[in-house]
């Protein structure tokens, strides 16, 4: 046990990589899925069928079959490109992989949890909205908008969680982060046992932290709560 | 080229061995993390203060780890005690990955089902549960015909989404070498020196099971919830709305957004 403490400042600076991981799979994630839930509502029937189509397919496929695709899909799709227009192709990191995989897949449950959150405002305010001369855009940016990011707060919160522990995954491709850190050092000192302890805690206090900023957030919106 | 490897038979031979191994593991998992969740769900809802307590340190502890250093943890820790490397929890359990495995889905399906359970069994209404104890009946048959199937039934979707989960998660196992329909994938892709093919082929594998998956649920829903009309309309359930008596609420709207999702 005693030899993984020289290595703990290691495997803890790993959660720097998680959690910038974490952040721009999340932020990548809410965009999509914004976009893909405004489809789905949609009078538009073929970007209706485009969007619950991707719904359906990354609802199903396993995060670490996909981090796969992306990872070598990408780094196909580089090279032809490179010998295309007949340059040296670009490294694709694990980094860029492991970002655009989560953002690619949580974005079909971010779609699910905005239209959820859409259809959960009460018509009648929208049309209180609409009887005291509004405009559509205002109706949109200052009634249906706040509701519903209030409304998908606790999913939002829930599937930040997931991405962070989803992105222990990454760890397979090489991004260095606390999973691929532990591992070395379990290699190193021959102590997993220490090792993985010391990355499991390290999620457990990132999660225990998250969990309390959220709320907290929903502790300040819930006077939207009464309402919608 | 792409389209060959896709017309390869081996490739479909060996998705095929690697599915049979994903449906083992998910099976057993979610078997065993149904009883684990269903005893973790009783405990938390009607067990003492220490119990409690434990059952929900568990569910916080298997919650917050991900699966993939629970496994490690188990499957290149646990065996560094060397107490545990003797006698038939070893031979049968940690030196098998899939045997680890299996165990490392349970225990974190035990923690997820146990508040889907939970959820299930606080949406009874406390009429149901006080009308078995006024027919005379014990607490343990209360449980076994009342609170237990009233409240699996209620959280019907809410299994399956981890069962679905389980489905996904199992993709884990290969990493420590199980053979299952993505292993089987990786090592096809080794194999014809083309790894993007293999994958795609298991990904509409694993698309495949999900909806199988949807597709009995709703099924089994519709099923249960004819089974279960006449009994709601029954008199009973007439008389004690005319005379309400205090009931739980029911879930709020976030809660039915987080239960409609097949993550954790």
């Amino acid at each position: 046990m005693l030899a993984t403490l020289p290595f703990l400042g290691y495997i803890v600076e790993g959660l720097m990589v998680t959690v910038g991981a974490t952040l721009v799979g999340f932020a990548g994630a809410l965009l999509i899925g914004a976009t893909l839930s405004t489809l789905i509502v949609g009078s538009n029937t073929l970007p209706r069928y485009v969007a619950s189509g991707y719904v359906t397919v990354f609802r199903a496929l396993p995060e670490l079959l996909f981090v796969f695709i992306v990872y070598y899909g990408l780094d196909i799709a580089m090279r032809a490109l490179a010998a295309r227009i007949g340059i040296a192709p670009l490294e694709i990191s694990p980094f860029a992989a492991v970002t655009i995989a989560l953002a690619m897949q949580f974005a079909a449950y971010c779609a699910e949890i905005f239209r959820d959150a859409r259809t959960a405002i009460p018509g009648g305010l929208i049309e209180a909205g609409e009887a005291i001369g509004l405009s559509g855009t205002k109706v949109r940016t200052r009634i249906v908008l706040p509701l519903m990011f209030i409304n998908a707060t606790p999913a939002l919160g829930n599937i930040f969680l997931v991405i962070l522990k989803v992105s222990a995954l990454a760890s397979v491709i090489g991004l260095e982060e606390v999973t691929r850190r532990a591992k070395v050092v379990a290699g190193t000192t021959k102590e997993p046992f220490g090792a993985f302890a010391v990355a499991g805690i390290c999620f457990l206090i990132v999660t225990a932290l998250a969990t309390a900023l959220q709320h907290y957030i929903e502790r300040r919106t819930t006077f939207g709560r009464s309402v919608a | 080229m792409m389209s060959d490897v896709f017309l390869m038979p081996d490739l479909w031979l060996g998705m095929l061995r690697g599915v049979r191994v994903t449906i083992a593991i998910t099976i057993l998992s979610a078997v065993l993390g149904l009883i684990g969740g269903i005893v973790l769900a009783l405990i938390i809802q009607f067990g003492g203060t220490t119990a409690r307590w434990f059952a929900r340190t568990y569910v916080f502890f298997f919650r917050g780890v991900p699966l993939l250093i629970l496994l490690y943890f188990l499957y290149f820790g646990v065996p560094q005690i060397s107490l545990l490397r003797h006698g038939p929890l070893w031979t049968y359990l940690f030196s098998s990955p899939f045997a680890t495995c299996v165990l490392a889905f349970s225990l974190n399906n035990a923690a997820y089902l146990a508040e889907v359970v939970r959820g299930g069994i606080r949406a009874i209404k406390p009429g149901e549960i006080e009308a078995g104890h006024a027919l005379g009946l014990s607490s343990r048959k209360v449980l076994q015909r009342i609170v237990l199937p009233l409240g699996l039934r209620n959280c019907l979707s809410g299994i399956a989404n981890e069962v679905i989960f389980t489905i996904k998660a199992s993709a884990v196992a290969s990493i420590i070498t199980v053979r299952d329909l993505f292993g089987e994938a990786q090592r096809i892709g080794t194999l014809f020196s083309d790894n993007l093919t293999p994958l795609i082929a298991a990904g509409i594998f694993y698309v495949i099971l999900v909806q199988i998956v949807e597709w009995g649920t709703r099924f089994l829903r519709a099923y249960m919830h004819g089974v279960s009309k006449p009994v709601s309309n029954s008199v009973l359930d007439r008389g004690s709305r005319t005379a309400p008596i205090s009931q739980e609420p029911s879930l709020t709207e976030s809660q039915a957004i987080r239960t409609s999702l097949h993550v954790k």
